[in-house]
C-alpha cells in the first residue's frame, strides 16, 4: 500500500470554516494509476499538498508506505509535484531545473549529466535543455515542470492538472506517453483532473471528489457504467436525468415513473437503492426506430418526436422529445448510411438495451 | 494641437506650458551642480570667474593630506557600514517576508522604515547622547557603529521589495525536489534576491559616503569623513579644490545610485515564472 488517507479533513485557518476536505479516507495502491477527479475548487491540489507535506491535515492521519508522515517535512518524503503553476526556478535554465532534485540528493556529476538528457529526450526538449523557463512556451514550461518531477525518480508522482496547458494534439500524446510511463517505471501516480476524458481514459482508479467530499472512488468502468449520485452521473460523461419514482410490481421488471409518467424499464436496481429518486441513461446506449417496426419490441416503449438534430461526423446526437414532455438525447453511431436518416419531425421509438436506464438516490 | 488630441484629456501632460514648467523645475534642481563641477575644472582661483579648463585642482587636493584621511575614514566607514547593514537588513527582510507571520510584523516594518521619515537632526543628536551616556569616546568607531544603524532601513526597503515580488511557492517546489531548509535557501531564494540585496547594499554605500549631520556629531578628532572635511574646509571660503573633491563624490554617489537602478531592473526579468497558468 502506498498511500492510506484516513479521515482527513482540511480548515484553513483564517479562510472559511467549511472545511475544504471533509473526512477524506483513501487508500492508494503500488504502481496505480490513480485520479482526483473534480470540479474547479472541491480541493484537488489541498489534499496533494497535503500528501507532499506543504499542508497539516486538521485532522485524520497520512501514511507513506506504512508510515505516518505528519513530522515529515516535504524534502523528506519519497514524492515529487508537477505543480499545477510549475514553478520552475526562473534563475535556472532547463538543464538545471531538471538536475535540481538529483543535486540535491548530492548525486555525482557524472550521473546526473546523462540523467538531464533522458528525461529532456522523454518530453521532447531536447534541444531547449540551456534555455531559462521564461524563453519558453507555457506547454514547454509544463513539460520541463514533468521533467523535474520525474527526474529524481520519485516513488509517487503527484500530477496537478499537468495536460492543461497543451493542445489538443499535443495532449493526447502526452495522455499516451505518461501512461506508458507510468507503467515502465512503476511509479504511483496521483493524477489530478477536472477533464472527466482524461481521468477515464488514463486512470486505474477515479476518486471523484465534490466540494471536498468523496463521491464515488472506483475503476473508470465503474465510475462511467455504475456512478452512484446524480453528481457522479452527471459530471463524468454524457446523461440524461429523469425524476420521478421507482415502482416494484411483484412478478414483473422494476419500472421508474418519471414525473410526466413516463415508464422507464429498469434493469436490476441495487438492493440498497430502495426509494431511488433519480434515473438517468447515457445517450449512446439508446437507439431510435420507425414507430411502426417497433411497435412490438418491449425494450422500445418509449415513443417522441425528433425536435433537434447535431451531426457530429462519427455520432448523430438525436433531441427527442417524449410524450409526456421530457426531452431525451440519444447519441448514435453512424456507422453506415441508415443510421443518420430521422429529420427533425419525424416520430421515433427509442429503444434501450435491457440495463440501460439506471437509478441513483436523490440526496447522495 | 495634434499632441493634444493624442493625450487623455484630463492628462497634466496636456496642460500648455507642461514642458516648459518641467525643463524649469529640473534646471534649478541641477544648476548649482552643474556650477561645482564646471568650476573644478577652472583655472583661475577666484571660484566665480572662469579663467580656462584645467585639472590642477584635482591634482592638488590628490596630495592633500588631510583630504586623503578623510577619503580614507570615509571609504572604510562606508564599507563596514554597507556590510554590515546589509547583512542585518537581509535577515530583517526575510524575516518579516517569508515563513510565519509573527505577532506585530506590521509594526516591526514601520519601525524599521520610520528613522527614513524624521529630521536627520534628531537622529544626529540622539545618537550623540547615546554615545555620551554610554561614555564613549567619539571616534571612527562611533561613526561606523551610527552609519551601520542609519544604513538599515536605506538597504532593507529594496531587499524587502524585491522579496514581496518573488514567489514564495519556489521555495515550496526545491522542498519538493529533496531541497533541505539551507538548500532552498541558497540555491532559490539568495540567488533570487540577489538583485535586491545588492541594489540595498549599494544604496547603502552611497548615503553612508554622503552623510554630514549624523557624521559631523559623532566623529572624533581626526576622524571625520569627506563631507566633514568639505565643510571645515568651507570656513575658509569656497576654493576650487573644494570643487573638485564635491564633485568625485557626486560622480561615485550617482554611478552607484545608477548601478543600483541597473541590477535591481536587470533581476526583475527573473522573479516569476514567465507565464502563469492561464
Ligand atoms: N491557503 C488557503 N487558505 C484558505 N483557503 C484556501 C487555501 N487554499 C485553498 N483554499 C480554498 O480551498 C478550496 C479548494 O482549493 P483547491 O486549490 O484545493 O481547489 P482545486 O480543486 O485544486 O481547484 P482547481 O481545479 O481550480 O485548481 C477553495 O475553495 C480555496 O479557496
Ligand atoms: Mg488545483
Amino acid at each position: 500500500m502506498t498511500i492510506e488517507l484516513k479521515s482527513i479533513s482540511k480548515i484553513f485557518a483564517g479562510g472559511s470554516a467549511h472545511p475544504v476536505l471533509d473526512d477524506i479516507n483513501l487508500t492508494i495502491n503500488d504502481n496505480e494509476f490513480f485520479t482526483l477527479l473534480g470540479p474547479s475548487g472541491c480541493g484537488k491540489t489541498t489534499l496533494l499538498r497535503l500528501i507532499a507535506g506543504f499542508e497539516h491535515p486538521t485532522s485524520g492521519t497520512i501514511e507513506l508506505f506504512g508510515e505516518r508522515v505528519e513530522g515529515t517535512p516535504p524534502n523528506a518524503r519519497p514524492v515529487n509535484t508537477v505543480f499545477q503553476h510549475y514553478a520552475l526556478f526562473p534563475h535556472q535554465t532547463v538543464a538545471q531545473n531538471v538536475g535540481f532534485g538529483l543535486r540535491m540528493l548530492r548525486r555525482p556529476a557524472p550521473e546526473i549529466e546523462p540523467e538531464i538528457e533522458r528525461m529532456l529526450r522523454l518530453v521532447r526538449l531536447e534541444g531547449l535543455a540551456h534555455r531559462y523557463p521564461h524563453q519558453l512556451s507555457g506547454g514547454q514550461q509544463q513539460r520541463v515542470a514533468l521533467a523535474r518531477a520525474l527526474a529524481a525518480r520519485p516513488r509517487v508522482l503527484l500530477l496537478d492538472e499537468p495536460l492543461s496547458a497543451l493542445d489538443s494534439k499535443l495532449r493526447d500524446e502526452m495522455r499516451v506517453e505518461l501512461k506508458l510511463l507510468q507503467r515502465n517505471t512503476g511509479i504511483t501516480f496521483i493524477f489530478v483532473t477536472h477533464d472527466q476524458g482524461e481521468a477515464l481514459s488514463m486512470s486505474d482508479r477515479i476518486a471523484v471528489l465534490s466540494e471536498g467530499r468523496i463521491q464515488q472512488v472506483g475503476t473508470p468502468d465503474d465510475i462511467y457504467e455504475r456512478p452512484r449520485s446524480r453528481f457522479v452521473a452527471q459530471f463524468v460523461g454524457e446523461t440524461n436525468v429523469f425524476e420521478g419514482k421507482l415502482i416494484r410490481l411483484p412478478g414483473k421488471q422494476p419500472e421508474f415513473k418519471t414525473s410526466s409518467g413516463a415508464l422507464l424499464p429498469l434493469g436490476d436496481t441495487p438492493a440498497d437503492d430502495d426509494n431511488p429518486a433519480l434515473a438517468f441513461v447515457r445517450p449512446e446506449k439508446l437507439r431510435l426506430g420507425n414507430p411502426d417496426d417497433l411497435a412490438s419490441d418491449p425494450q422500445a416503449r418509449l415513443r417522441g418526436v425528433v425536435t433537434n438534430k447535431l451531426y457530429l461526423g462519427t455520432d448523430t446526437v438525436y433531441y427527442v422529445d417524449l410524450e409526456g414532455g421530457e426531452t431525451l438525447r440519444a447519441r448514435i453511431q453512424n456507422a453506415s448510411a441508415i443510421d443518420n436518416r430521422f429529420d427533425v419531425g419525424a416520430a421515433v421509438r427509442v429503444r434501450a438495451e435491457e440495463g440501460a436506464f439506471r437509478t441513483v438516490g436523490r440526496s447522495t | 494641437m495634434a499632441i493634444l488630441q493624442r493625450k487623455e484629456p484630463h492628462s497634466l501632460i496636456s496642460f500648455r506650458g507642461f514642458g516648459s514648467v518641467t525643463g524649469l523645475c529640473l534646471f534649478i534642481l541641477y544648476v548649482p551642480m552643474l556650477v561645482l563641477v564646471v568650476f573644478s575644472f577652472n583655472a583661475n582661483r577666484a571660484v566665480t570667474v572662469w579663467g580656462g579648463f584645467s585639472l590642477q585642482w584635482y591634482a592638488k587636493a590628490a596630495y592633500n593630506g588631510g583630504l586623503q584621511n578623510a577619503a580614507w575614514n570615509s571609504l572604510v566607514v562606508a564599507v563596514i557600514a554597507t556590510i554590515v547593514a546589509t547583512a542585518i537588513a537581509t535577515a530583517a527582510a526575510l524575516a518579516t517576508g517569508r515563513g510565519q507571520r509573527f505577532r506585530g510584523s506590521q509594526a516591526f516594518y514601520m519601525l524599521v522604515n520610520l528613522p527614513l521619515m524624521l529630521p536627520e537632526i534628531i537622529i544626529a543628536v540622539g545618537t550623540l547622547s547615546f554615545f555620551a551616556l554610554l561614555g564613549m569616546k567619539l571616534s571612527l568607531l562611533t561613526i561606523i557603529i551610527a552609519h551601520t544603524v542609519f544604513c538599515i532601513p536605506f538597504a532593507y526597503l529594496p531587499i524587502r521589495s524585491r522579496l514581496e515580488t518573488m514567489d514564495a511557492r519556489l521555495e515550496e517546489a526545491a522542498s519538493d525536489l529533496y531541497a533541505s531548509p539551507l538548500d532552498a535557501y541558497r540555491h532559490v531564494t539568495m540567488p533570487l534576491l540577489m538583485p535586491g540585496i545588492i541594489s540595498g547594499a549599494m544604496l547603502a554605500f552611497v548615503v553612508s559616503l554622503d552623510d554630514f549631520i549624523i557624521t559631523a556629531m559623532v566623529a572624533g578628532a581626526g576622524s571625520g569623513t569627506l563631507p566633514v572635511y568639505v565643510y571645515t574646509q568651507l570656513k575658509q571660503g569656497v576654493t576650487p579644490e573644494i570643487n573638485a573633491i564635491s564633485t568625485v563624490l557626486l560622480a561615485v554617489s550617482i554611478v552607484l545610485v545608477a548601478a543600483s537602478y541597473f541590477v535591481a531592473k536587470a533581476g526583475s526579468k527573473h522573479v516569476r515564472p514567465a507565464t502563469e497558468q492561464p
